[in-house]
Order: C-alpha cells, then structure tokens, then sequence
C-alpha cells in the first residue's frame, strides 16, 4: 500500500508569494511523512519533491531559466542514481544555487557523513528521528527556523 | 770636610768668646759713664735748685738731655714734686742712676736718669759681622789653595799606587809604574817586597795542591773529593776507569747516585749527607755500584772529613777498595755448597758413597731427609741401618752385590719406609762402581731420586687417559684429529657417520674427501686457516661425503692444536643432516604459514570492510521503513481512534513498542559498529572530571528513579579516547540503574584508584548481581541474562563496553554473585602509557 502522491496534498494556506521549499526524498513513506507533518504546521511555503539525486540537479536547469531559488533545501543522502552528497556538492559549487540553505536530513549519524556534509558546505544537519512525534518536533523546527526566523539570501 | 767644620766651629768659638769680652767691656765703660754722669748733674744742680731757679734746672737737663746715650731724666725737689721730667725711646738695655742733691748736707732734690746701651750693643753687632766675613773669606782662600797644590803634585804618585794594587789584585805582582818623588820611594819597596812575599807562597801552595792532586788522580784506587752542596770536586782517574762513566756524566753526588745505586739512591743520598758533619775518618762498609755498561761492582768506602773549601764549603774525601772478585769468589764457594744441597732439595735427588772398606754408607742431606733419618755428624750410617727402610731390602741389596761383584748395572726402583715414619716413598736408585789407581773396586757412588710425586702422577694420568679415551671412544659425536693432508685419529662414530671403518679412513682419507664437493672450497678455506694460524677455532656447516655416495650435513667445530710443534686440527663434527631436513620442513611450513595468514588477512579485511558497509547500510535502511511504521501506526491512533475498539488501540501500542524495540537494538548495533570503525584518540584525560560529566548527563533519571550515585576517587589520570569512554561509563551506569532489585533504591558508587601503568575506574551497584559463570558471557554481543519484560535491553550495552576498552588498550571485566550486586572495573591506560 503506497500513500498518497505528496503532491496531491492541499496545502491549507497556499501563498503563491512565499518562497518554495524544495524537499529531495526517495522513499515514499518519508516523502509522505514529511509532507503530512509540514501540513500539521500549516506551513505557507509550497514543497518541491525530488526522488532521487537526478531529479534535485535538474532544478539548477529550471532555476538557471529565471524560476525563483527556494528558501531552503531538504537534502536526504542516501539515495538513488546521484548521492545526496554529490547532490550537495553539485549546488554548492554552482554560482547560481550555492547561497540556497541546504539542510541535511537523513537517517545516518555518521561521523563521516556530518563532516563531509559541512565541508561540502551544508547549512544544517538534521537527524530524521525513528519515532513519529519527535519527528514531528523536528519538522515544526524546520519550518520555524528555515521559512519564518530565517533571512534567505536575496 | 770635617776640617772645614772644625775651622768653622773654632772661629764660632773665638767670634763668641770675643764678643762676650768686648760686651763686658763696653758694659763696664757704660756704669762709669752713668756715675760720671749722675755725679755731674748732682753737683751742678745744687746750686740752680737752691735757688729755685727752676730756668737754670731746665737749661742744665736739657743740656744733658741733648746726649744720645741719655733716655730718661727726672729731677725732683725737696718735697718730691717734679721740676723737670723727660723721657725718649729707648730699647730695653738701661742703665738707672740715682742721687740725691744736698746743700749744706740738707737734702734738697733728687735727680734719676737713665742711659741706653743700644748704641753700645750696635756698634759691637757691626764689628762682628765684619770680623766674620774676613775670616770665612781667609779660610775659603786657604782652602782652595792647598787642594790645588795636592791635586797638582801627589796625582802622579797616587794614580800609579792605584795601578800596583790593581795589578796584584789581578794576580801579577811586578811593579809596571814606578812612583815619582823621592818622598815614595820607600814605600814603592814596601810594594815590591810584598808582591815578591805573595808570588813566592802561591808557587809553593800550587806546588804541594798540584802533588796532592796527583797523588790522587794516579792513585790505585777510586778516590772522590766532594762538597756538602754535592759538587764533585775531583774524581780521580781510578774512579772513572771502574765505574765508566765520563767526569761529566758524575759531576754531582745526585748525578753518582742516580747512576750508581738506582733504585737504592735516596737511602744512599742520606747516608752520604751524613759524612759532612764527620769529624774523623770512618769505614762505612760496602756498597754495591752499577757501572756504566750495567756490571755490578762491590766497593768498600772509607769517608774522611777534608778542610773546607775556599768559598766555605765543607768537603769530603771518599776512598773505595774494589773488593768486587774477591767477594765474587767468596760468594761462589759459599753459592756452589748451597747450589748443590737446593738442587738436591729441589730434586728430591740424594747422592750417596758405599765405602767397601768400612761397610759405611755417607748420604747427603737430601738423601738422609728421603729415608727420614736426621743425618749423624760425618753424615755417615752402617749400609744395614740404611736397608732397614727397604721393605724389598734383598732385591735391592742383591743389586748391589751384582754391581760389585759383577759390575752390573744398578738402577733400581723400589718403595722405602721413611724411618720418621713419613708415608712411604718410591725411589730410583743408580748407581756406579768406582776403583782405586790399581782398578780394585774401592767405592760405589750414586744417587737416589724420590720419584713419588711422578709414579702418583703417572698412575693418575694413565687413569685419566683411560676415561678420556673411553668418552671420546664412545662419544656420539665424529671426534678427529688431522694435519693438512691426512687424518690422525678418528673415533668411532666419526667412521660410521661418513660410512667407512677407522683403519680406511686414517690410511686411505685425506680430510677433503669426506666432503661434499661443492663445499669442499669452504672446508679447505676453513682447514687452512687453522693450520695456518689464523682463525682459532671455526664453526660451520657444511655437507658431508659418505662412502656410498650419499649426502650429509654436518656440524663441524674445529679447533687449531699444535702436537710437537706441527699444527694440526682436532674438533668434532654432527651428523645434522635430520635436524636440517627437520628445520627445512619447518621454513617451508612457516613460509607456506605467512602466504596462508596473509591471503587470510586480506580476506579478512575485505570480509571487515562488507560486514561495516552491511551494518552501516543495514541499520539506516532498517530505520527508514520503521519511521513510516511508527508514522502510520501514529497516525491511526491519533486520526482514526475513534474508529478502533480497545483491542485495535492495543495492538496499535504492541507496534509502537515493537518498533521502539527495533529502533533501540538498531541504535545499538550502530553503536557497537562505529565503536569498531572510528578512529580513536588517545588523550590524555582528568577521570573523575568525566565520570562527573556522565552521571550529571545522568542527573534526571538517577532522580526520577530515586536512586543514589556517589562519585568518589582520587584525582585520576589516563590515556582514552573521551567519547568512547563516556560512551562505556554511560553504559556501566545505565546498567547499573536498570538492574536495580525490585523495592529496593539504587544505590551506584563510583570509585578509582592510581596504579603504575594504569588507572581503574569501578562502578559498583547493589543491584540483581549475575552468576560470575556468566561472565565472560555477558560481554558477548546480543546475550542477555534477564528477560526482556523484566529488564528491556538489546544485549549489546557490554559488548559496546569491551570493544571500545579494547581498542583503548585498557580492559573490563566485572565481580558479581546473584542478589549482591555487581562491579564493573575499566582498566585505562596511565597517560602517559606509550600510545599503541
């Protein structure tokens, strides 16, 4: 049993002014999770999902064309075809995207991953917690910080 | 100049007496003069006064007055009022006069007056000064006069006595300048006469110093004349002929006894000392000398005190006898006697004489000392009294009878019993037949050794030899014996090793052949350089030759010997050759072992290195499908629970346990594997400071449970890696928490204690406690003791602890009975433990 299409979900206060959020998930269920709980926030911001690491690239086309940035990328590493952290790397050299907030969001606590994620230039870590309230928790801090407290860059 | 003193000192004299003379004088003039003179006014104011004619008086006085002698003049009246008064300077020599004026013996005034001596004295002053100058200015004259007089006509005379006392001060006694002047002439012939006088008494004293001189210098013996400061004054021709040495060489008594005595030369250097106090002569006795070419000389010296010499040193005469062949020959005769007996002593060999005549056998001391009996005065026994001591006494006394009666030889061995009762001694004994001028057998002469020591000797090493034969004969190692080209013993095992027999190997072998070709370099390398001397011993192995063709090893250890002067070498070799093939197995195995262990290893790596990506991949994939379980079972509790009966919400909890179950154990493993992975630090750490970290990490659940943590140990230091053990402590304490007996509040202690090498930590509960057979166990990955309803867990908390205390270099391990309890002890490395 597959959820819902993320997509398909009615954002309850759609504002066609604020700032996109761009969210880079392969599995379903995660995808689905996090577009519930942005939606328990009555988050304003539009959410973008890309499946795999192919996909997130291909925005640099889009936003190279005159698509407006996005106020903050949700980053997950493990996932199909290019890996998060190539993903990330591909960003943040670009001239265009490398000032978008890039978030990390994954499963892995790895020593390794953190380091090589900050050093590629990640704004933020964040652990996806196993339970669902707590990840709700993480969520709502998300999008308090990243679409409401934080200035993105012009 | 001290006439001039005494003229001047005399003229002082004259010039005082004249002047206190002249002063009486004038002195004397001046009294009259004031007599006169008071007389005078006396009488001429009588009548002026008399009258009152006070104008008379003054013209009267002043009168007076005009004289330069007269200072001072008063006139009084009758009733002493002065009429006329005056007064003048004046120096301080006055004269006082005084009358009275009568008239008609009435008394009727009185005149004072006063005359100065100071003209008096001035002019007398003058006159001295005067006559002063004329006389100093005679004297000077007189003065000059006579010197230029003297040095005009006495500077001949006297510069040519200055030249005859220079030249007999020089030692030549004619007179070259004859003196002027008829007035020293006498005294030019006092000179001559004395320099004849001095030449005369030099010549005899060179005379009889120069016999005396001979006589020393030729006499036939050493003679040395020496001063107190070691100066040698004269060495006679004797002395240097003896000794050798040049006059130069001796110049000082030190330079004598440095040569002469050596070593004896300080104690000989005193005695000589000595000799200068002497005041008679004294023989000091003998004294051995070395000569120059190194010979010894025997002198016996006689010391005489001489007079001193002219520059006051005290000296004396040595006189040595050269008494060197006579005491040689002294010496000899006493040497050969005693030579004789310490050889005999020596030799433990006694002479002896048989006189047929007397029956009477003469021994010498060492043969007397040899039967134990004290010798008798003439040194001579009856032959029966000798033959007591001889157990064998017919052998040996046959013996004899042979050699007289036949002329047979006599040399004999045989035991005696010492008559002191010493243990018994073995003797040889030879002995000749001696005749008289008409070949009559007078005499038999010989001599008998004590050959005890040497038979005892002999037997020991014929023993010795045996044994030592018996071990080389049998020993299981090859023993041999060869010069450069032939074998010259060999035992036994050594032909049996190479396969031949001992006869074939000495007759036929040379040492090469019994190796094996290819090392045949190597040993004939190795035998030279023994033979030759340069190398002592050698170790080597090398590969042997048996007689049927097969090859060996061997161990061979050689020596170089040398049997009559020719070099030979003697060693024993092993038969190696299984212990070879054994150690060759063994390298193979080993080599073949290392191949295996690495092959092993580097499939063990790669084996690692799937097994982390495994758990690393494994534990974040497992995760993602457990949030969406977690996620969705949420959201039907929360969405639809309206919709579900209690059952539903039931087995909706069951999943969430079992999810918080899975997220635990995959944490957990996580754990366990990174601990495996990551690099770790080794810091130096403050112990306690961390342990304090942790339980304050701690603080919320030690106090919801209500427990007790105590925190107590001295100040503690050690080498770890901060997260990991943080990581075990946190664990330890966890444990500690949770397995708490049931009702009873958790009491935690957490202690430490310093050791040399290393720090331990404990954590110490009183708690459930575990079996200790169970305590290897419970640090194995996954076991658990309890249930998980009872206590929850995953069963790797431990397994965490003792990974990360390995990979610290440190240990854990833990004390337990059930119900009482447990500790847990971290061992970590001290910090300043090498890192490893």
């Amino acid at each position: 049993m597959m959820p819902q299409s993320a997509e398909s979900i009615p954002l309850k206060h759609s504002h066609s002014l604020a700032m996109t959020i761009q969210l880079v998930e392969d599995n379903p269920m995660d995808v689905d999770l996090t577009l519930r709980a942005f939606a328990r926030r009555k988050l304003v911001n539009p959410v973008q999902v890309a499946r795999d690491g192919e996909e997130a690239l291909a925005w640099i086309a889009r936003w190279e064309a005159g698509e407006p940035l996005p106020a903050a990328i949700l980053l997950d590493l493990k996932l199909p075809r290019v890996n998060g952290l190539d993903v990330l790397r591909q960003f943040k050299i670009h001239p265009l995207c490398r000032t978008i907030p890039v978030i990390v969001l994954t499963t892995s606590g790895e020593d390794h991953d953190v380091r090589t994620a900050y050093e590629l230039g990640a704004n933020s870590y964040i652990i996806k917690p196993v339970e669902f309230s707590r990840f709700l928790e993480v969520v709502a801090q998300i999008e308090l910080y990243w679409c409401i407290t934080n200035k993105p860059p012009c | 100049m001290s006439l001039t003193t005494i003229v001047s000192l005399v003229s002082l004299l004259m010039a005082t007496l004249f002047y206190l003379h002249i002063n009486r004088h004038i002195n004397k003039e001046l009294e009259e003069k004031a007599d006169t003179m008071i007389e005078l006014m006396g009488g001429a104011l009588e009548i002026p006064l008399w009258d009152l004619n006070q104008l008379a008086v003054k013209r009267i006085s002043d009168t007076l007055i005009q004289d330069n002698l007269v200072v001072q003049l008063k006139v009084k009246a009758r009733l002493g009022n002065i009429i006329y008064s005056i007064e003048k300077d004046h120096g301080m020599a006055l004269i006082y006069r005084k009358t009275t004026i009568q008239h008609h013996q009435e008394m009727i005034g009185e005149v004072e007056l006063a005359i100065t001596k100071d003209f008096a004295q001035k002019n007398l002053e003058d006159l001295l000064w005067l006559l002063t100058i004329t006389t100093s200015l005679i004297l000077v004259t007189i003065i000059a006069t006579t010197r230029m007089i003297i040095r005009r006509y006495l500077r001949k005379p006297l510069q040519n006595i200055n030249d005859i006392a220079n030249s007999y001060a020089a030692g030549i006694y004619t007179i070259t300048s004859p003196l002027p002047y008829l007035e020293f002439q006498p005294l030019e012939r006092i000179l001559a006469d004395m320099g004849r006088t001095i030449q005369q008494q030099i010549s005899a004293l060179q005379d009889s110093e120069e016999r005396f001189r001979r006589a020393i210098q030729d006499a036939p013996f050493p003679i040395v004349i020496h001063a107190e400061d070691g100066e040698f004054l004269m060495v006679n021709q004797r002395w240097l002929d003896i000794t050798g040495y040049a006059r130069d060489e001796i110049a000082t008594i030190a330079d004598w006894t440095e040569r002469a005595y050596g070593e004896g030369r300080r104690q000989m250097r005193e005695g000589i000392d000595r000799l200068y106090a002497l005041d008679r002569p004294q023989a000091e006795g003998e004294f051995v000398i070395a000569c120059k070419d190194g010979r010894q000389r025997i002198w016996d010296f006689s010391t005489s005190p001489l007079s001193r010499a002219s520059d006051g040193r005290r000296t004396v005469i040595s006189i040595a006898a050269d008494v060197t062949e006579r005491k040689q020959a002294e010496n000899a005769a006493r040497l050969t006697q005693a030579r004789l007996q310490k050889a005999q002593a020596i030799g433990h060999v006694g002479s002896w004489e048989y006189d047929l005549i007397t029956g009477q056998i003469w021994g010498s001391d060492e043969s007397f000392r040899i039967y134990g009996i004290t010798p008798p005065s003439d040194n001579a026994l009856s032959i029966t009294q000798v033959e007591a001591c001889i157990p064998e006494r017919e052998r040996v006394h046959q013996a004899l009878v042979d050699l007289i009666s036949e002329n047979r030889p006599y040399n004999l061995q045989f035991t005696i019993n010492p008559l002191n009762e010493a243990p018994p001694i073995i003797i040889t004994s030879v002995a000749e037949l001696l005749h008289d001028q008409h070949g009559q057998p007078v005499k038999v002469a010989g001599v008998i050794h004590d050959v005890t020591e040497q038979v005892k000797a002999l037997d020991a090493l014929r023993g010795s030899e045996a044994r030592f034969r018996g071990l080389v004969e049998q020993s299981i190692a090859g023993i041999y014996i060869f010069s450069r080209d032939r074998f010259l013993y060999v035992n036994r095992r050594f032909a049996e090793i190479f396969g031949y027999n001992e006869a074939e190997i000495l007759e036929r072998l040379a040492p090469t052949d019994v190796v094996a070709p290819e090392d045949r370099p190597l040993a004939i390398r190795r035998v030279e350089d023994r033979i030759l001397g340069r190398l002592q011993g050698a170790h080597y192995t090398a590969q042997g030759l048996r007689k049927d063709g097969t090859r060996i090893w061997l161990e061979i250890h050689g020596n170089r010997i040398e049997v009559d002067g020719e070099p030979l070498v003697a060693g024993m070799l092993l038969d190696i050759t299984e212990r070879k093939q054994a150690e060759d197995e063994i390298r193979r195995l080993n080599a073949e072992l290392e191949i295996r262990v690495s092959e092993r290893t580097a499939q063990l790596e790669v084996a690692n290195k799937e097994l982390e990506t495994f758990a690393y991949s494994v534990s974040h994939d497992l995760k993602a499908p457990l949030r969406g379980i977690d996620g969705y079972s949420r959201l039907l509790q929360e969405d639809y629970a309206s919709r579900l009966d209690a059952e539903g919400r039931l087995f909706i909890q069951n999943i969430q346990q079992g999810v918080g179950q899975m997220r635990d154990l995959i944490d957990d493993l996580l754990a366990y594997s990174r601990m495996e992975r990551r690099t770790l630090r080794h810091d130096p750490l403050d112990l306690v400071q961390l342990v304090e970290k942790v339980v304050a990490e701690r603080a919320g659940d030690i106090a919801a449970q209500g427990a007790t943590v105590r925190v107590a140990a001295p100040p503690l230091a050690g080498r770890a890696d901060p997260e990991g053990l943080a990581q075990v402590l946190r664990n330890l304490l966890d444990n500690a928490l949770k397995f708490g007996c049931p009702g009873i509040p958790v009491a935690v202690e957490i202690g430490g204690q310093a050791g040399p090498v290393s720090a331990t930590l404990w954590v110490r509960d009183n708690g459930i406690g575990f079996d200790s057979k169970f305590h290897d166990r419970i640090f194995d990955i996954f076991q658990r003791l309890q249930r998980t309803e009872d206590y929850p867990g995953t069963g790797i908390g431990l397994a965490i602890a003792r990974k990360a205390m390995q990979r610290m270099n440190g240990r854990v391990w833990a004390e337990s009975n059930p119900g009482q309890g447990a500790t847990f002890y971290l061992e970590i490395p001290a910090d300043d433990a090498p890192i490893g």
